[in-house]
């Protein structure tokens, strides 16, 4: 095996899907040609190939086997131990014992935040929005445009925490600047960069900016992913109006409908029952 | 099949060309596979054998091929073919090894050639933990392959199988363009490998 990893990761990301067999010809063609130079590659599909080929000799039957684990995973340990503690926590339960309920307080006080809404951040769905180029115009300088373009290239780079840095300051140079037209648009990728570099709290600010924009594609996305923010905070009422007001979108009405349901049995049913 | 005309052709195609009787698509198909074969045999068994290696797996490819009429992932059908040839030698090599230990007659070159652990194909139930494992663990890489193996059972050609996929998926993830999916479906490949290294008996 080839210590120096794959020559080209950005062809050799296709990996996968060229085992599966969902690649058409033009990018089996360009995979084919990377494992002319890429022994690394050639290497993993060996390793692999028992397994693709039974992946794909019984799809239905592996599938199953993924719905079954997925439902068992979704009623499995973790939620009823949750519940548990819930339950043990009412205070009929407690109430009969002073010393036992100065202990559940202590515990409260103490429990990590996934264990007092359960489930709530596992919801969440953040993936990279696709980076588009924005039109700069409007009042900015350059200062704040090359701060603008600079951060946007780091989003484009995968490099969040960076963009998220150079984002905020073109956020702060711009102050109150109502004529920097792009202000909506930076606050998106802010919110999102922050987000995808797990500070769900810092998004929430960007990302209302952004939900209240005029632009109705960069207001409808701002919601999406400020109701994502609330969801990882654990604070799931909040995402339930925003998720609300996406239910007419084409863009994020069906998952915005998938998610609004699993976040309301969790709001109305918080011990997980 | 225009094989002339199309000096550059996916495998499979190539092997369509090649068992509707193409002869230069037969030639260039299989010292593809050569040199992939070679590249991965020098690494796994001594130089005197390779050579040997390779051309019994490419003659059982040869062979099977036509039996099957094989033209759909030929590639990673012919490195699972190249797997069991490797794997069998070591058997054997095991087998004559332990043989001539019994009669103390132990060579110390057939050490040299140890069967590291990934030589023989792995269980059917590894892969069904595994997999078990890859839902419960990571929920998104299940939903990913789940979108995926269901398609692949509706059927199709690979486009629709792809894209019906994606449809699934973009579902819970609509910003999820085609790009994505398939790095995200590398990266769950990545998380199933690992844990298939975890199942005992399993490559």
């Amino acid at each position: 095996m080839s210590e120096q990893g794959c020559t080209r990761p950005e062809v050799g990301d296709l990996l996968a899907a060229y085992e599966l067999n969902l690649l058409e010809a033009e990018d089996r063609l360009r995979f084919e040609s990377h494992l002319e130079t890429c022994a690394w590659c050639v290497e993993e599909l060996y390793a692999h190939a028992p397994c693709s080929e039974d992946l794909l000799t019984a799809p239905g039957r592996h599938a199953a086997t993924l719905r079954r684990a997925s439902r068992a995973s979704d009623s499995g340990f973790a939620v009823q131990f949750r519940a548990m503690l819930r339950r043990l926590l009412q205070p009929r339960v407690l109430a009969p014992v002073g010393t036992v309920a100065a202990v559940a307080l202590a515990l409260v006080l103490l429990m990590p935040g996934d264990l007092m809404t359960p489930g709530a951040a596992g919801l969440a769905i953040v993936e990279p929005l696709p980076y588009q180029t924005l039109d700069l115009r409007g009042g900015a300088d350059s200062d704040l445009a090359g701060l603008l373009a600079g951060g946007l290239q780091r989003y484009a780079d995968g490099d969040y925490a960076g963009a998220a840095r150079d984002l905020a300051a073109a956020w702060a140079a711009a102050g109150t600047d109502e004529t920097w037209s792009d202000r909506s648009q930076a606050a998106l990728y802010l919110g999102l960069s922050l987000l995808l570099d797990q500070r769900p709290d810092e998004a929430l600010a960007p990302l209302r900016v952004a939900g209240a924009s005029r632009l109705l594609p960069v207001a409808e996305r701002g919601r999406w992913y400020l109701a994502q923010a609330h969801l990882l905070r654990e604070d799931p009422r909040a995402s339930v109006p925003l998720l609300e007001s996406l239910l007419q979108s084409p863009v994020y009405g069906d998952p915005a409908s998938d998610q609004l349901h699993a976040v309301r049995e969790i709001c109305d049913n918080p011990a997980g029952e | 099949m225009t094989f002339e005309q199309a000096p550059e052709i996916a495998l499979d195609p190539l092997a369509a060309a090649w068992l509707s009787g193409d002869e230069r698509a037969e030639s260039k198909l299989f010292e593809f596979l050569r040199v992939r074969f070679l590249g991965i045999a020098k690494r796994r068994v001594q130089p005197d054998h390779l050579e040997d290696l390779v051309q019994e797996a490419l003659q059982i490819v040869l062979r099977k091929g036509r039996e099957q009429q094989r033209t759909e992932n030929v590639l990673i059908w012919s490195l699972t073919i190249l797997r069991n040839v490797i794997g069998n030698h070591y058997q054997a090599r095991k087998r004559e090894n332990e043989r001539m230990a019994t009669g103390e007659m132990l060579l110390d070159q057939l050490t040299d050639e140890a069967a590291p652990p990934d030589q023989f194909a792995g269980s059917d139930s590894g892969l069904e933990q595994a997999l078990a494992r890859l839902a419960e663990k990571y929920p998104r890489c299940g939903k990913i392959f789940a979108a995926i193996l269901e398609s692949l059972e509706t059927g199709g050609g690979p486009r629709e199988v792809s894209q019906r996929a994606l449809a699934k998926v973009q579902r819970q993830t609509p910003d999820l363009t085609r790009g994505g999916f398939y790095t995200a479906l590398h990266r769950c490949r990545s998380q199933l490998r690992a844990l298939l290294e975890k199942e005992p008996g399993h490559v």
